[in-house]
């Protein structure tokens, strides 16, 4: 089981990493895209149409392929002063629950995303300048926010197991999540 | 249900969720949407979570999040940050306490670059901290001027921090970054003052080091001249109204990345680190605003902070006073809470009683970020405590704790001398012809 679990976990986090680094490359186009337009300006007084337009959809798309990583890297702001009072045990269970409170909400965004790119479709919405349809680069952010719900799950498994264990996941230097050998 | 007993459920709710360790951004958006389905439906209530994530995550204002992280972290990894403290050191190392005053203007250089209070601590923290402890500096001050230096990375712009207060409170960000600059400047003399003042009383707490002649510091400016093309390129940029700041972020971000390939310092590993960073960095913070936006919508709907405001009208108490208790308030949370939940936690109160006092929102968020930025080494959380404890490995946090004091008493004079003068934070925005809200 725990074999299982950690293995699923370190292959969540190797596609996070694949999403992540589309996203980090969109985020590279958004780059060159503005200092392209920089340079036309200064140089040629020709602006290129529509940085704004584009940079409102890739922006979108860039961060949501961020999400998965955040989620599988356990990288989140979150208070524990409850569970270092409480003890390792009840540590553990309150990751626990905090995992499956983040599961459900990544579930409700990702549901309500399809709503929205649904209506876009149907609304056939544009870009206000280059009138590019907008849906199908919404339906991409989705698709990234919906990948967010199994990797949570898996976190959260993960921490269902380690409070089974009786102690809080261990996060090492190198980012590898485990139970402490001597918990199991 | 009554409104306002709703809304003070709601902020209850929301703290015994953030207690059960969900993050914070989650914890928001769910007490934000519990609230709001009791008030107005579970159907318009579902509706917030596209509709405020939506607009946060098309926003271009917000967009330069993580290109200035991107271009932090490129200048981590690409070893400019040792620049900014090679250049600093050259022209203050001579005197006592030098290496402390490099410290300083290296952390207010780095800032200047990243924009992030933790990433330039824990930066500053590899490079300094070496340096002053094998040059005799006691533990106290390396470490205390290195945990308060690190503060000044979201009070020197660009600053992410200032970024997320123009989202919310839909000000214009630039109007923000010059604001900044002279509370800045005051901030770096502050923390000179206060080291000049250690040394004096201690002079073996930092020795001073051999002075460099003219010839070598312009050497060492010659050799680090990158870090000053980036400094000059997305300042002078921003400030000379040469780029917006999203091109000034791009283009940032994209010279970084140049110095580090440059530099031969772009490794697979570096690059993982880099898209590590920037990534996860991106997400938490974006989770942090998209939470915040839907429980701001379930405040507003409660007209709670309008209540909060005739209440408070009610008691006569003087603007100041209010700043003054707000103060205590955001010193507490900014030791317990991180930075930017903070903020985000308190804003859909505390900005429109701001607003209603007659006080500019561009003064506010100046205040307020340095507010929190204090909260960042006061304990029992001060999150750059822990990261340059994590840095220093054998230093014990009393050790760090004690060094940061007598920086904390001056940051209290510091933020009191910008509330009582607000014209030190409006001044130079007013005579550049920005609008101060």
């Amino acid at each position: 089981m725990k074999g299982t679990i950690a293995s699923i976990d370190a292959r969540a986090s190797a596609w996070a990493r694949g999403l992540a680094l589309f996203g980090l490359v969109g985020l590279v186009v958004l780059t060159v895209i503005t200092i392209a337009d920089v340079l036309m300006r200064w140089l040629f007084n020709a602006p290129i149409d529509g940085v704004a337009d584009i940079g409102r959809l890739i922006v979108a798309i860039n961060i949501s392929a961020f999400f998965p990583l955040a989620l599988a890297e356990r990288h989140h702001i979150a208070i524990e002063f409850l569970g270092k009072a409480l003890g390792p045990r009840i540590h553990a269970w309150l990751d626990a629950i905090g995992a499956a409170v983040t599961s459900v909400f990544f579930l409700l965004l990702g549901w309500q995303f399809i709503l929205y790119t649904g209506e876009l479709q149907s609304s056939g919405e544009t870009t206000w300048l280059l009138g590019i349809p907008v849906a199908p680069w919404w339906a991409v952010t989705t698709a990234f926010l919906l990948i967010c719900v199994p990797v949570q799950v898996i976190v959260l498994l993960a921490r269902f197991r380690a409070a089974m264990a009786g102690a809080p996941e261990y996060t090492g230097e190198d980012g590898a999540h485990s139970v402490p050998d001597s918990e199991y | 249900m009554d409104p306002i007993l709703v809304a003070s459920l709601g902020l209850v709710g929301m703290f015994a969720l953030i207690a059960l360790h969900i993050p914070i951004g989650v914890a928001m958006a769910v007490a934000g949407a519990i609230g709001f389905a009791i008030l107005g439906g579970v159907m318009p209530a579902l509706s917030l979570f596209s509709t405020e994530p939506v607009s946060v995550l098309a926003s271009m204002d917000l967009a330069v999040i993580p290109l200035f992280l991107l271009m932090g972290s490129f200048a981590g990894v690409s070893g400019l940050s040792s620049d900014i403290y090679r250049i600093a050191y050259a022209f203050l190392g001579h005197r006592r306490g030098g290496l402390a005053l490099a410290t300083i203007g290296g952390c207010a250089g780095f800032g200047a670059v990243c924009g992030s209070s933790l990433a330039t601590a824990a930066t500053m923290g590899r490079v300094a901290l070496p340096e002053m402890l094998s040059r005799g500096y006691s533990q106290t001050l390396a470490t205390g001027s290195i945990a308060a230096g690190g503060t000044l990375g979201m009070l020197i712009p660009p600053s992410v921090i200032m970024v997320i207060y123009a989202f919310l409170a839909e000000q214009f960000v630039i109007t923000l970054f010059v604001a900044a600059l002279v509370p800045g400047i005051i901030a770096v003399l502050a923390h000179f003052i206060t080291i000049g003042i250690l040394v004096r009383r201690d002079p073996m707490s930092g020795p001073a080091g051999a002075k460099f002649a003219w010839p070598e510091r312009l050497a060492v400016l010659k050799k680090s001249w990158g870090v000053l093309v980036l400094l000059f390129a997305v300042i002078g940029g921003i400030y000379g109204g040469v780029f917006t700041v999203n091109e000034a972020a791009a283009l940032g971000a994209f010279l970084a990345f140049l110095f580090t390939v440059a530099r031969r310092k772009l490794s697979v590993e570096s690059f993982w680190l880099v898209l590590k960073d920037t990534a996860a960095n991106s997400a938490m913070i974006y989770l942090i605003i998209a939470g915040a936006s839907i429980f701001s919508s379930f405040i507003t709907v409660t007209k709670m902070p309008d209540a909060l405001v005739s209440a408070i009208a009610a008691m006569d108490l003087a603007p100041l006073a209010v700043i003054l208790v707000l103060m205590v308030v955001y010193l507490i949370l900014g030791s317990i809470f991180d930075t930017v939940a903070a903020m985000v936690i308190t804003m859909p109160f505390v900005f429109p009683l701001i607003v209603d006092l007659g006080y500019s929102p561009i003064w506010w968020g100046v205040v307020l970020v340095m507010m929190i930025e204090v909260g960042m080494i006061t304990p029992p959380i001060g999150m750059n405590v822990f990261v340059l404890f994590g840095v220093a490995g054998n230093i014990p946090l009393k050790t760090i704790f004690k060094g940061i004091l007598p920086f904390f008493y001056a940051d209290i004079l510091r933020i009191l001398l910008i509330i009582i003068f607000p014209p030190l934070t409006l001044w130079l925005p007013g005579l550049l012809g920005y609008n101060l809200g």
